[in-house]
């Protein structure tokens, strides 16, 4: 269940689909090469007709708020089932034939795969291996992880969905993540309690058909497999992010405006004892007027039309005393706007200026809709290498947040027994 | 479908019909790119690629009912979308909707997605309607996809004209024998449904690969029919992607 995901073509970037076209290329391609290691000439007929089952089980509606109905995305489900590899084709065939029917778009296939396929059946996965924590043969451990692992999966693909329509310049991250995540922690909801339904459906008919049950896989070990999957996870998120330029456009919003309007902040114009020194050509106090970090507003007082020339000592701005320039720039982003008072001495005599404000609204740089988070800069490092390393450790903290609240679910299981035993009475109706 | 209809009537297949499924699907991808790639705001572009449409529509006219049926279920999808984008994005406001404020550049990602989204759409519905399904799996083998990829995609379009109706036997036994639970009861239902549906499903699979696996398949699908390019096939893959680059390098720049 899932808003935005059926994308359509130009939703996303050319960049951001080939990007994801080419990771879901490769993992595709290793769960070819995983599958055919089991030597079964079987796969492709078995595999088709679960394709066929997941295809048709998504025209299954459910009703969500308001009138309006929801279908299973079936990520999850058909990973506790078929196992990653198996459920990473089946969903990729899927998703793939829904392009070629007009339901979400042709070029943007690959991104559509990764966000309504791969979360699910190999992130998704994980995270149900993980907060399962080895307990296969305890069914309220397996519904709860199921139940989990789905919720888990709808809101990664939303904050994956969030990252690349905002490396495709369609819309502010800041603006799209929170309501995005929002929304699908809520619909995430109903993807993990069917999920959970089927699952402990299928546990208490045929238990045997849950892939991690059958005989043969090897015996899971949460310890490294956890450790390896965060950190492969990590280093994509790091590697997709460094490729992304235009994420947070201009970081240094202050440094960029100052230089396009031609205010050289490097300049200096005061000596250490406040002397004016040169006489810019240019208004001497800048105020920048910014909502969340992004510059919306220029206001300059204009020390030349108030008669101030060169040897002048500018003693106070705003009351402040003014030593170095830092002071100054200091004295203007406090003043807010407002009418400026300026203490300057010339010949031992001292003046005290008004100076109003002249501003200059930019365009295109209005107040944002609804700022829900603010923009991100990390000072002195900028660029590439901070961006992703916030992404690696954002990711790591996502990671084992998950794997903690996951551990934590399977311990009590109240929940999650009661829906074993919900799902464990005799059900006429649908058999 | 149509493709199982015997055809006793003398009308010649449209011209889109008899085209190659490999040219089809190269000028379709093609086309899309064009479209996906070409700058915001280029006005006589899209013109370009609207008039393209027509004249394939106009040039194909029996195919515009198929066309019609695949691409009106599609659109809303792409409309809700683009709804939500004029707000998404900072910049110069130009309108207000309560607390939302709607913005120049999100206006403008909303056309630029809104028409690229319906003629990638309107491209890939042509194809759809101009293409027997199973051309469209031998077209995809002869593009380059993995055999295994395309087997899947067989055994999947083949199977659900066998589960769809199977899930609708389901759905109406339910409705047949329940009062219509609400809440929570309907949530619970509707998973014992696609449970009883993977079971099936599942094993319906093993019978089928079992009767296979008895009458000699080794893994290895073939197929009886070997499409080969025509003279017209080439001329016209290369006019149609062509013409589509031209319009995209010349109007687009």
């Amino acid at each position: 269940m899932l808003l935005a995901l059926h994308a359509p073509d130009g939703l996303f970037s050319l960049p951001v689909n080939l990007l994801f076209a080419a990771a879901v290329v490769l993992l595709l391609a290793a769960a070819v090469v995983q599958l055919r290691r089991q030597q079964d000439h079987r796969l492709v007929p078995v595999m088709g007709i679960m394709a066929a089952f997941v295809f048709a089980g998504q025209m299954v509606n459910f009703p969500i708020a308001a009138g309006t109905t929801g279908h299973l995305l079936g990520g999850v489900l058909a990973a506790v089932l078929l196992g990653p590899w198996a459920a990473t084709l089946v969903l990729a065939a899927v998703v793939f034939f829904q392009a070629l029917l007009g339901d979400g778009g042709l070029i943007t296939v690959g991104p559509n795969i990764f966000n309504m396929g791969v979360t699910g059946t190999f992130f998704g996965y994980y995270i149900y291996r993980a907060a399962l924590a080895g307990a296969v043969h305890k069914p309220a451990r397996v519904v709860a992880a199921a139940f989990f692992a789905a919720w888990s999966a709808v809101v990664l693909a939303s904050i994956v969905v969030s990252l690349q329509l905002a490396a495709s310049g369609t819309a502010a991250l800041n603006h799209v993540l929170l309501p995005l995540v929002g929304v699908h922690a809520l619909i995430g909801v109903g993807e993990a309690v069917i999920t959970a339904f089927v699952v402990a459906f299928v546990l208490k008919t045929r238990p045997e058909l849950i892939y991690d049950r059958r005989p043969g896989p090897e015996q899971f070990r949460p310890g490294r497999a956890t450790v390896a999957f965060g950190l492969s996870a990590a280093l994509c998120v790091a590697l997709f992010l460094s490729l992304l330029p235009s994420l947070w456009d201009h970081p240094d919003g202050l440094e960029f405006v100052g230089a396009e309007h031609g205010f050289v902040a490097e300049e200096s114009l005061l000596a250490d004892d406040g002397t004016l020194l040169t006489l810019p050509a240019y208004p001497l106090g800048v105020r920048l007027g910014t909502v969340a970090n992004r510059v919306t507003a220029i206001h300059q007082y204009n020390l030349l039309s108030a008669g101030v020339t060169r040897g002048d000592v500018i003693e106070r701005i705003a009351g402040q005393p003014i030593i170095t320039l830092a002071d100054a720039e200091a004295a203007l982003e406090d003043a807010a706007d407002q009418p400026l008072q300026v203490s300057i001495r010339r010949a031992d005599q001292s003046r005290d200026l008004t100076l109003p404000p002249v501003s200059t609204t930019l365009p295109g740089a209005s107040e944002p809709m609804v700022a829900l988070l603010p923009d991100y800069t990390v000072p002195g490092i900028d660029g590439l290498i901070s961006t992703s390393l916030a992404g690696a450790i954002g990711t790591i903290v996502m990671f084992l947040a998950s794997f903690a609240v996951g551990r934590l679910l399977v311990r009590p299981g109240r929940l999650a027994r009661a829906l074993a035993q919900q799902s464990a009475l005799p059900d006429h109706n649908s058999t | 479908m149509h493709e199982k209809t015997l055809i006793l009537t003398e009308t010649p297949p449209a011209l889109l019909e008899r085209l190659e499924p490999r040219v089809k699907l190269i000028c379709v991808a093609a086309w899309a790119l064009c479209i996906v790639t070409a700058p915001p705001q280029r006005w006589p572009l899209l013109v370009a690629n609207v008039a393209i449409l027509a004249l394939l529509l106009v040039t194909n006219a029996r195919l515009a009912g198929r066309f019609v049926r695949r691409l009106l279920p599609a659109l809303p999808a792409i409309l809700g979308i683009c709804l939500f984008l004029p707000f998404l994005q900072p910049g110069e406001p130009i309108g207000r909707l309560g607390f939302l404020t709607i913005t120049r550049p999100g206006l403008d990602a909303a056309i630029r997605v809104g028409s690229a989204a319906t003629l990638c759409l309107a491209a890939v519905a042509l194809l759809w309607a101009s293409t027997r399904r199973d051309q469209l799996l031998v077209g995809l083998r002869g593009v380059g996809l993995p055999a295994i990829f395309v087997g899947l995609l067989a055994f999947m379009l083949r199977y659900l004209d066998v589960l769809r109706p199977e899930l609708h036997r389901l759905i109406d036994a339910r409705t047949a024998r329940t009062i219509g639970p609400r809440g929570p009861g309907r949530l619970r239902s509707g998973a014992h449904v696609i449970g009883v549906l993977f079971l099936r499903a599942h094993d319906r699979a093993e019978q089928v690969a079992d009767a296979m696996a008895a009458r000699g398949y080794t893994g290895e699908l073939r197929g009886l029919h070997t499409p080969h390019f025509h003279r017209h096939d080439i001329l016209a893959g290369v006019t149609f992607c062509g013409g589509v680059l031209a319009c995209r390098l010349t109007l687009g720049a």
